[in-house]
């Protein structure tokens, strides 16, 4: 028999097989043969399909994973948020109260920043001449006595801080009812000068502006007696006051007219 | 010939074919399966004008059909047009390496791959369009005849047939 024949025969036969095979399955279910046939397929089918599943599964819980830690970023983020939220409203709160109590009162200012001259301790208020405020104010918080305006621009001025050594502030010891004048040093602490040695001056007495150098008004907190030395002196107590208000820890204040 | 390695083979080649896909397409590597088998079942020697190769065409014929009709079992659609189409590819294969390309070049062997992914898909959706009538958007099937061709395109350049000449 010639090629050409040959093939002839095996694709008629190829044909035929698929007419019949058509036929009898069209609509049908397929025989018990054909599901052995696919019986071991299925199986293996199965079993990949799970591995697939859960290597799928894995790479979801890992993008999840990924996805929950920036939610969780950004809530914690937000959380910090709302928490110096309302620290920020206790000391707004605290400065209103301060407002709603003091008659000379001028103003309410934010500190942008510590001052640039290197010989002076001062900071930074945003706010200056175009809302009122004036050379020589008090600069207060609701803690006690921070400053006077030292310069003024129209939308700035620099407080003079309480710890600088060019600082002074008339003022009387709450209990004793003793009269000195604080001054900075320089550091934490200031010193209450001009208390002789016969007056008793006791730890822990609160000082507060008495008003006599007509700049401060009278009953502002200033600070607490620290120390008391009257040993080695020449003319006055060595008595060291620790302020109220730490000037590292001043975010807004209230200023005051004299 | 190898049974077992050759029912691994079939085996491998339909797992890789149902978890794989190109731009949500399904890949034909059953084609290539095939036309593997129809290149490695080429007759080795030849005598002068005496054809040989009935034998090759019978077995390639025989094999591309068994895996066509397995592919029809597991399509869970009518059974035949797989089993036709992979026959014939089996079929002509031969045909095409003994009468048509005389010499082996990855150019010629991606134009076979080619020739016989696009005729599988065409038999295939045709033949279940006209039995059982249902309604393949022929745009749908293009692309993925198209894309099944191009995943192709580097068995044709792989594959070649054992050391086969017509003439030397």
């Amino acid at each position: 028999m010639s090629k050409g024949k040959k093939r002839i025969i095996i694709l008629f036969l190829l044909s035929l097989i698929t007419l019949i095979l058509i036929t009898y399955h069209h609509n049908r279910r397929p025989s018990a043969l054909f599901r052995i046939l696919s019986y071991p397929y299925d199986v293996l089918n199965n079993f990949t399909l799970n591995v697939t599943m859960t290597f799928r599964e894995l790479r979801g819980t890992f993008e999840e994973n990924k996805s929950l830690r920036k939610e969780l970023t950004a809530a914690l983020t937000e959380k910090q948020r709302y928490a110096e939220m309302v620290q920020e409203n206790k000391r707004l709160k605290e400065l209103l109260s301060l407002k709603e109590h003091l008659p000379n009162y001028v103003t309410t200012a934010k500190v942008i920043g510590r001052g640039y001259d290197r010989l002076l301790h001062t900071m930074i208020l945003d706010k200056g001449k175009n809302s009122g405020i004036k050379k020589d104010m008090s600069v207060i918080t609701p803690k006690g006595l921070v400053g006077k305006i030292y310069a003024i621009k129209d939308n700035s001025s620099e407080v003079l801080l309480l710890k600088d050594p060019s600082f002074s502030v008339a003022v009387r010891l709450q209990n004793s009812r003793h009269e000195g004048v604080i001054s900075g040093v320089g550091k934490r602490y200031c010193i209450l000068k001009y208390v002789p040695p016969e007056e008793d001056v006791e730890k822990g007495e609160v000082a507060v502006t008495s008003g006599l150098d007509g700049i401060f008004p009278p009953g502002l907190l200033v600070g607490v007696v620290s120390s008391v030395r009257k040993e080695g002196i020449d003319f006055f107590q060595d008595i060291k006051v620790l302020p109220f208000q730490s000037d590292a820890k001043i975010e807004e204040v209230v200023i005051l007219s004299k | 010939m190898n049974y077992a390695k050759w029912a691994f083979f079939i085996f491998l080649t339909f797992l890789i074919q149902t978890q794989l896909s190109i731009f949500h397409r399904p890949l034909n590597l059953s084609i290539v399966l095939v036309y593997f088998f129809s290149l490695k079942s080429l007759p080795r020697s030849h005598k002068a004008d005496v054809y040989f190769g009935s034998r090759s065409e019978i077995k390639s014929t025989v094999f591309g059909a068994f895996v066509g009709l397995l592919e029809d079992i597991l399509s869970g659609s009518i059974i035949g047009p797989n089993f036709f189409s992979k026959g014939l590819t089996g079929f002509l294969t031969i045909v095409v390496f003994t009468e048509v390309v005389f010499k082996w070049t990855p150019l010629l062997g991606v134009i076979t791959i080619v020739v016989f992914t696009i005729l599988d898909g065409v038999i295939v959706a045709g033949s279940r369009i006209i039995f059982t009538g249902i309604n393949i958007s022929i745009l749908d099937a293009l692309q993925t005849i198209l894309i099944q061709t191009v995943a192709n395109i580097p068995f044709g350049i792989i594959l070649k047939p054992s050391k086969f000449r017509l003439t030397d």
